[in-house]
């Protein structure tokens, strides 16, 4: 046959040409790599090596060693934020994921295929939504004479109408709803993706065997579901993490610092009070706590598996 | 697995080159560009060159530039000015950037003074005023003026205004006829004394959008009463020793406190924005506004001469006070190319007839001429309330812009704080304070 000579023909000519795989490899790789490293690696080094200086972005620096760092872990209003944006992971991460492990096998049990579509466009709609374009409406809707009130108001429950942006009790919760309607729609269809993917004899089975609906749940849908939920969870709580539109655009971290998360609080550093060494701070510290908290997930999701 | 070990070892390098070169060199921003200084002698005399400029400023002001600019133009042919403008809310962000650009624009909106100047990114003026003769009352000037050692208030002239902004107190003189309010308050009792008729009526006696910090301008009022008009100003241009936490600071953070506990602001004050604040006020919703002169054109339409305003009232009468500052403060960066040019258009600022297109615009003038017309009676008076306010000068920069940060890091998050009772008066004014600490070296 010709190709087993062509191969051993181009094994015989590598040592030739002087060139390993290896090196053939990287200069595939090198287009695609120079950009990684120029748009994602060479920014996080930056970033790392003004974290370390006093600059205001423009002039001359001081170099101050570790004192951002020591800011950031000692002043109340930076770790707060830290604190906060742990906090918004039962909204945007919590919540939608048990509640749309719910919907999705709600949405699977639907006999209508019209009506199963129908529900996943409406849950997935929010997602379509700019975060920011999210934060201005629900400002509207959670306002003195929003739509949140006037449901209240309209069922005779007045009394518990509120503020909700405008209230330190209860803003960040507020914040926490919208991230909510965020993340619900992108959970529900990746839920639905995977729930499809599980063989459906195995309901069958376990209706025959007189399992009920949430023991399948629990037995079948669930472990069937262990990719699927840990990216949700990776995402979403990503997002919790780094948030920045929806805060930004809904109460810029007020009333008071009741709702301030590190995304915004890195942005108003670095260009308001022009403290570019402390942001930098604060956000390689916001990556390694992203990091140390989705490293250990993906190992906990994929691990399992293998 | 070769890949993987070429590619790491690729990384690791490059990690370690740039830490060492970065480390081992010098700090982030230390290399300035100073390639376009161009050293022109000062001249009033720009001749036939063709000239042409670049204006950079806040978009609001668009309508106000060009109409600066045309008639500019008019004046000096030879010269045309191309302007830019960023959106308003980006462009404090971005002016320390742009004015430090080595392709800066000839004449650009200076947003922080105090980084301008001690990165010595801004021409100094004196030549040029004393070239030209400028001659501005030290009130409009003093905040642009910075010593050699870098000190606000006193020295060299860095930028010219091209018209006022100032704070007020907008009130609505139907309401108040309804209350059986029938003179504007000329003192703080009197104010309170209104407010609460109107409580008492069940009308909202003040609009207060404390989402974005609009209680500070009734709040500096206060504080100027209570403290002086020096103290405050010396606090705002940072002279040694100045200090937020004084017993006034408290008083009149303790007045907010108690007008917030009789109910005369709104209950979602604090989640109400300027903009939603000024078409509630339009629409006949609140008997008073405190806000600034930049509004006096939409309510002037909306309420007519139901619309009245007054400088902020003090203990006793006559003895009212406002926050003012320049609309836009232009300076001259020092990788301008065209600076003789450029100092044109700032003694242009100075002529009649800028100062009548201020006031078209809504701005008092700036100077101390007589008056422009307007057919505006709502800006007529807030050109008499500030004629009046130049006179005694009790006139003082805007609290908010003490330090960079001091709007959104300490006077927003502050203010709702003490509104909602989360903070204490003493606890609002030390953290003021605590702000500036961080910022002021």
């Amino acid at each position: 046959m010709d190709t087993h000579k062509t191969v051993a023909a181009a094994k015989a000519a590598k040592p030739k040409r002087g060139m390993s795989l290896g090196l053939v490899s990287l200069l595939f790789l090198a287009p695609a790599l120079l950009f990684y490293i120029a748009f994602e690696l060479w920014p996080i080094i930056q970033t790392i090596w003004y974290s370390f200086y006093e600059w205001n972005g423009i002039d001359a620096s001081t170099f101050i060693g570790v004192e951002n760092y020591i800011t950031v872990f000692t002043d109340p209003e930076l770790y707060g934020s830290i604190l906060h944006s742990f906090y918004l992971i039962i909204f945007f991460s919590v919540i939608p994921i048990v509640l749309g492990l719910i919907i999705a096998v709600l949405i699977k049990d639907m006999k209508s295929k019209a009506g199963r579509s129908f529900a996943q466009v409406c849950l997935f709609l929010p997602r379509v939504i700019p975060g920011a374009a999210a934060g201005v409406a629900w400002t509207w809707m959670l306002a003195d004479k929003g739509t949140a009130n006037q449901l209240l108001r309209s069922v005779g429950l007045g009394d518990f109408a509120h503020v909700w942006l405008g209230d330190q009790s209860t803003s960040l919760n507020a914040v926490g709803v919208i991230g909510f309607w965020l993340q619900l729609g992108f959970c529900v269809v990746l839920l639905l993706s995977g729930i499809g993917g599980i063989d459906q004899s195995l309901y069958e089975a376990a209706s025959l065997d007189g399992a009920g609906w949430w023991r399948q749940l629990f037995h079948i849908t669930l472990p069937g579901l262990r990719g699927q939920i840990g990216v949700c969870l990776t995402m979403t709580i990503i997002s919790a993490l780094a948030s920045f539109d929806v805060v930004y655009m809904s109460t810029q971290g007020g009333p008071g610092t009741s709702t301030m998360v590190p995304g915004v609080q890195v942005y108003r550093l670095a260009f308001t009070q022009q403290s570019v060494g402390l942001a930098s701070a604060l956000a390689f510290t916001l990556m390694i706590l992203v990091l140390l908290v989705v490293g250990p997930l993906q190992r906990l999701v994929n691990g399992k598996e293998k | 697995m070769r890949i993987m070990k070429a590619v790491k070892t690729a990384v690791a390098g490059l990690l370690a080159v740039s830490c060492l070169t970065s480390v081992a060199a010098c700090g982030p921003g230390s290399s300035s560009s100073k390639a376009n200084v161009s050293n022109e002698p000062v001249s009033t005399d720009l001749g036939d060159t063709k000239y042409e400029l670049r204006l950079w400023d806040g978009a609001g002001l668009k309508a106000f530039d060009d109409q600066l600019i045309a008639a500019f133009q008019k004046k000096y042919p030879n010269v045309t000015i191309k302007a830019t403008y960023d959106p308003d809310n980006t462009s404090q962000q971005n002016g320390p950037r742009i004015i430090s650009a080595a392709d800066t624009p000839d004449i650009a909106r200076i947003t922080d003074i105090n980084s301008a100047v001690r990165g010595n990114h801004l021409v100094n003026l004196d030549e040029y005023a004393k070239a030209y003769g400028w001659d501005l009352p030290d009130s409009q000037t003093q905040v642009y003026r910075v010593d050699s050692s870098g000190k606000i208030g006193s020295g060299s002239l860095y930028a010219v205004p091209d018209g006022v902004s100032m704070t007020g107190l907008y009130w609505n003189k139907k309401v108040a006829k309804e209350l059986g309010i029938t003179e504007a308050p000329a003192t703080v009792a009197e104010l309170e004394a209104d407010m609460k008729k109107a409580k008492d009526a069940g009308k909202l006696a003040m609009m207060m959008p404390a989402k974005e910090g609009g209680t500070s301008y009734i709040y500096q009022a206060l504080l100027t009463n209570y403290e002086g008009r020096d103290a405050v100003q010396d606090w705002i241009i940072q002279k040694d020793g100045a200090t937020f936490s004084t017993d006034g600071a408290v008083k009149a953070a303790q007045k907010i406190q108690d007008w917030q506990k009789a109910g005369y602001f709104s209950k979602d004050a604090l989640a109400l924005d300027g903009s939603t604040a000024l078409s509630r006020f339009s629409d006949g919703q609140a008997l008073f506004f405190p806000s600034g002169s930049w509004y006096s054109a939409s309510i002037n339409e909306a309420l007519g001469d139901d619309a009245g305003w007054i400088a902020f009232p003090g203990e006793q009468a006559d003895s009212g006070s406002a926050a003012a500052n320049a609309v836009t403060a232009f300076g001259i960066p020092a990788n301008a190319k065209n600076k003789n040019a450029a100092a044109a258009f700032l003694d242009f600022l100075q002529s009649d007839e800028a100062r009548q297109i201020a006031v078209d615009n809504g701005y008092p003038p700036i100077g101390e001429g007589d008056t422009p017309s307007t057919d505006n009676q709502l800006l007529g008076q807030v050109l008499t309330a500030y004629e009046g306010l130049v006179e005694t000068g009790n006139t003082t920069d805007y609290i908010n812009n003490a330090t960079a940060g001091m709007q959104a890091s300490a006077i927003i998050p502050g203010f709702q704080s003490l509104i909602d009772g989360s903070m204490t008066p003493k606890a609002f004014v030390e953290s003021i304070q605590a702000q500036y600490e961080k910022e002021v070296k």
